[in-house]
């Protein structure tokens, strides 16, 4: 019997076929299932985050998560993860299609006829009919795209995740207290966003992940204290954990102050303009010599303008003209011109324009077609060693150093050896400048957020009048009581019916670890009345109380006690174990509400 | 791929297309006599190209009988009709030996074949006899034989019993022995004719002309289409799911719902996976598939397992529907074996 070939297909071609449609549904699987997955955790995630949230903003007792995008990325991360690794064989997958496509376990049974050694006829046959409905697998009609009930409460938890974080406190759950904390809020926000706003460009532009991000958070909470959506207390708490992140930026960028370099610059910078009025006086003579009356004229301006020239854009200019007039009389402008203009942008603070000024002058000199005289040579090497010279002990040493190189280059007439060393120079002082503008952005910031937090201490009637001073932790700093404030004696400790001594001793520890009292007249208990909410100071002193425990000025036996008791303040309630100090012994109420004078 | 492996192939796919071709010509020919009775008619011609026997059992004057007539008629096989009453014997059903006079006159005992000796074999109201007498089936319907007076005849194939028998509670039945059930393939339920197929009953059978079947097939090609039926292949998963369906009868089985622990004292015997696999098998084909699928053995479930389902006292009281039963075994099943991915 005569068999058209054509109309078969061999058990090769058909495993093939049927495999490679497989691998395909599988991956679409996949994808379904991350999707479907990172749903489910993305609504847990946003689930916890409202509820946390939720209560964070009624009750303000717990610190708002840093950024509730990160976590759930990670689970979405994870999902993927889990997808990726799902066990997904060929029979579980041809299963699935025939039961949703209805395919009668036309593809099951193929797969379990392909590892047949030598199939029959009928099996044959019954391959064959499996290929014929391959064309009827398509990944997204067996697995459609549906917005399914997880899908539904995903978008569920996400908006109620969003009316949280976004929507303002209602008026109905505060109280009249929490109220006028709100607008105080609003108040202070209006009164730093322009500020914060710029501490984000710079640090934006700082490229130092670390700092945009305190940047970032420092704007957020702005925003939140803005809307409504954030209670005082724990913007407050907010504002003290961002100032410690900060401290510690501070203290790991370790900026160099370019105070010094500044200095020293100063008269480098008056020299360079000297320099150049010299040049432009030189030009003058060589235009009268030549009879140019108007070049004459034009240069003893630009030598009179040298001599006044404030910053180095104006130097520039002025290099600029003196070049073309120097082209004018047939001679050329000495490159030594050029530190000219870097010695006054140094002296001007305007450090990206002695940088540039250099670039362009290692430009010059790594150019194949630069020739200079055996002068020009020595002047610029003179004044590269002099320039190094100023800047020998200052923070731009390392510019110092490469500068000092180049002019030994210049005296033996290696132009390329002096632009390397150029180039050297400046990537050093560029990336020494990037770290200042760090360590000045977060600076800037930490000032920033110790300004809020000063001005949330505020009593309200001084935020008002914007004329109160900060009340906060006696730690010495910019923190003093207002001599008449009139507090809302909220949180007052009550006082002690007692004629006691009138006098106490303060006692603290200086920086070097040495001790100190001092005695003051009238008992502390009877002087002055709490004005401030303890809420608004418990986060410095607990963490003066932490840094204490740490420096080890609390005997080791007695450090439990003492964070124990910072903790059942911050939970509002007396510690159980918590025995009151020696000193206030006397003063039931110093154990309740901790006085922050 | 080689030439024969091609031919091989195009030979199966060829008799699967005659096999399609049969059972339609045969439904056609059958629905010209007989009116609705879809189902029964599908599982008949299931069971009759799968060589198994059927029960049909229904209220008497539904058809039953018409139906396997003309079935035979349009299969050109030998029809014989055994009415089966109490005083019925043994004898009277499997043929007996009778003394034979010839033209010289000496004389023989000779068999004289029972109606038995037919291939559709219509077993009219089968519970009517006594239990002895239906037992004379049982040997024909299991090795497609019989022995009398010593000597083994065999039947000619095909051999198929169409059993019929009235409800089991009405007055003057003998219910069937266990063993004898079990040699049914399918146990199939006559169901009363709607309003509409009673007004076309009426219509074909109150005319001048009766109408009458054609012959479809001879006996050879049912005999290899039967064949070509076993050649068709069962995946593992579906063959799995037909055995923990036959497992989930028996109260004791994993997959057992609760029912069926209630209500049930034996469950079905591996005959009845066998006839679901089987009959999964003739309905692939005649569905135009060459594999059995898990809706085909579902299926053939009802028919397959109803009467080999033994209910103990409770479920007898509580006159439970051994079908109930066997859907609720399907459906926690199907839960449980379900094969997909979780998107």
């Amino acid at each position: 019997m005569a068999v058209d070939a054509s109309a078969y297909v061999s058990l090769d071609a058909a495993n093939r076929a049927l495999r490679g449609r497989l691998s395909r549904l599988r991956a679409w699987v996949r994808v379904l299932l991350g999707a479907r997955l990172a749903m489910m955790g993305v609504a847990v995630g946003a689930g916890a985050l409202v509820l946390l949230h939720g209560y964070e903003r009624l009750y303000g007792v717990m610190h708002p998560l840093e950024d509730a995008v990160f976590p759930l990325l990670v689970g979405c991360a994870a999902a993927a993860l889990v997808a990726l690794i799902w066990p997904l064989p060929d029979r579980l997958m041809a299963a699935s299609a025939d039961r949703r496509l209805g395919l009668w376990d036309r593809l099951g049974t193929a797969v379990g006829l392909m590892g047949e050694f030598y199939p029959s006829g009928m099996a044959r046959a019954q391959i064959n009919d499996a290929v014929r409905h391959l064309s009827e697998l398509t990944p997204w009609r067996a697995y459609p795209l549906r917005f399914d009930r997880r899908a539904k409460v995903m978008v569920g938890c996400l908006a109620l995740l969003a009316v949280v974080e976004l929507a303002p406190i209602p008026p109905l759950l505060l109280s009249a207290r929490e109220q006028e904390e709100q607008a105080e809020l609003r108040l202070v926000a209006q009164e730093f966003k322009p500020a914060v706003e710029e501490l984000n460009e710079q640090a934006d532009e700082a490229e130092d992940e670390e700092t945009d991000e305190a940047a970032k958070r420092l704007e957020r909470l702005t925003q939140r204290m803005e809307r409504g959506s954030v209670t005082k207390r724990a913007a407050l708490l907010e504002l003290a954990e961002l100032g410690d992140k900060l401290d510690r930026l501070d203290k790991e960028i370790k900026p160099p102050s370019l105070k010094t370099a500044r200095v020293a610059a100063q008269q480098v910078g008056e020299r360079g303009r000297e320099e150049l009025a010299k040049r432009a006086e030189e030009l003058a003579e060589r235009a009268r010599k030549q009879g140019n009356r108007e070049l004459e004229k034009q240069m003893r301006e630009a030598a009179e303008k040298a001599r006044k020239a404030a910053n180095a854009s104006q130097m520039r200019e002025l290099g600029a003209e003196l070049e073309q007039a120097a082209a004018q009389t047939g001679t050329m402008l000495a490159p030594a011109a050029v530190l000219d203009t870097v010695a006054v942008a140094i002296a001007g603070e305007e450090w990206d324009e002695a940088l540039n000024a250099l670039g362009d002058l290692q430009e010059m000199l790594s150019g194949d077609d630069i020739e200079l005289t055996e002068e020009q040579a020595r002047e610029l090497a003179e004044r590269m060693e002099e320039l190094a010279e100023k800047l020998k002990d200052t923070e731009l040493s390392e510019l110092s150093e490469c500068l000092k190189q180049a002019g030994q280059c210049m005296r033996q007439g290696d132009c390329q050896g002096a632009a390397a060393c150029l180039g050297q120079g400046t990537q050093a002082a560029r990336s020494g400048l990037g770290a200042a503008r760090l360590g000045e952005g977060v600076a800037q910031m930490r000032a920033a957020a110790d300004a809020a937090a000063c001005a949330l201490r505020r009593p309200a009637s001084a935020q008002s009048q914007q004329s109160g001073q900060c009340i906060g932790p006696d730690d010495g700093s910019q923190q003093q009581i207002p001599p008449n404030a009139e507090g809302s004696a909220l949180y007052a400790p009550r006082e002690t019916p007692v004629d006691a001594t009138p006098e106490h001793v303060r006692s603290a520890v200086r920086e070097g670890g040495e001790s100190y009292a001092s005695p003051t007249r009238g008992a502390p208990d009877r002087v002055d009345e709490s004005r401030v909410p303890y809420y608004e100071v418990i986060g410095d002193y607990s963490r003066a109380a932490e840094d204490a425990l740490e420096r080890e000025e609390v005997p080791p036996a007695y450090r439990g006690t003492v964070r124990q008791y910072f903790e059942s303040l911050e939970s509002g309630q007396t510690p159980a174990g918590a025995e009151p100090a020696a000193g206030d012994a006397g003063n039931p109420g110093a154990s309740e509400e901790p006085s922050d004078d | 791929m080689t030439e024969w492996d091609q031919m091989a192939q195009r030979r199966a796919e060829q008799e699967a297309g005659r096999f399609r071709r049969l059972v339609d010509g045969l439904r056609e020919q059958v629905g010209r006599v007989i009116v609705g009775m879809d189902g029964v008619i599908e599982n008949t011609l299931i069971a009759l190209l799968a060589g198994g026997h059927v029960l049909l059992e229904g209220v008497p004057g539904l058809g039953k009988t018409l139906l396997v007539r003309t079935l035979s008629e349009a299969l050109d096989l030998d029809f014989a009709r055994i009415q089966f009453t109490p005083d019925l014997m043994p004898a009277d059903i499997t043929g007996t030996m009778v003394l034979w006079e010839g033209p010289g006159g000496e004389r023989e005992f000779q068999f004289q074949h029972g109606p038995i000796f037919g291939n559709v074999v219509l077993a009219d109201e089968v519970n009517r006899a006594t239990p002895k007498t239906q037992s004379a089936l049982l040997e024909a319907m299991q090795e497609h034989s019989v022995s009398v007076a010593g000597t083994t005849h065999v039947l000619d194939e095909p051999f198929l019993v169409f059993a019929t028998q009235n409800p089991i509670e009405m007055e003057g039945t003998y219910p069937l022995p266990e063993a004898q059930l079990d040699r049914f393939l399918f146990k199939v339920r006559v169901e009363f004719p709607s309003l509409t197929e009673l007004h076309e009953i009426m219509n074909r059978t109150t005319g001048v002309e009766m109408p009458h079947a054609e012959k479809v097939a001879s006996r050879e090609e049912i005999l290899s289409l039967a064949a070509v039926a076993r050649e068709v292949p069962v995946a593992d998963h579906v063959q799995q799911f037909a055995l923990r369906l036959l497992l989930a009868t028996h109260p004791e089985g994993e997959d057992a719902p609760e029912a069926v622990r209630q209500f049930v004292r034996y469950g079905a015997s591996p005959r009845g996976a066998q006839a679901m696999l089987l009959s999964g098998k003739v309905r692939a084909l005649m569905g135009g598939r060459f594999n059995v699928a898990v809706e085909d053995v579902k299926a053939s479930a009802l028919p397959a397992l109803r009467h080999r389902i033994g209910l103990n006292f409770e479920g007898q009281a509580e006159e439970i529907d051994p079908d109930d039963l066997i859907r609720e075994a399907i459906e926690g099943l199907e839960a449980a074996t379900r094969q997909d991915v979780p998107v």
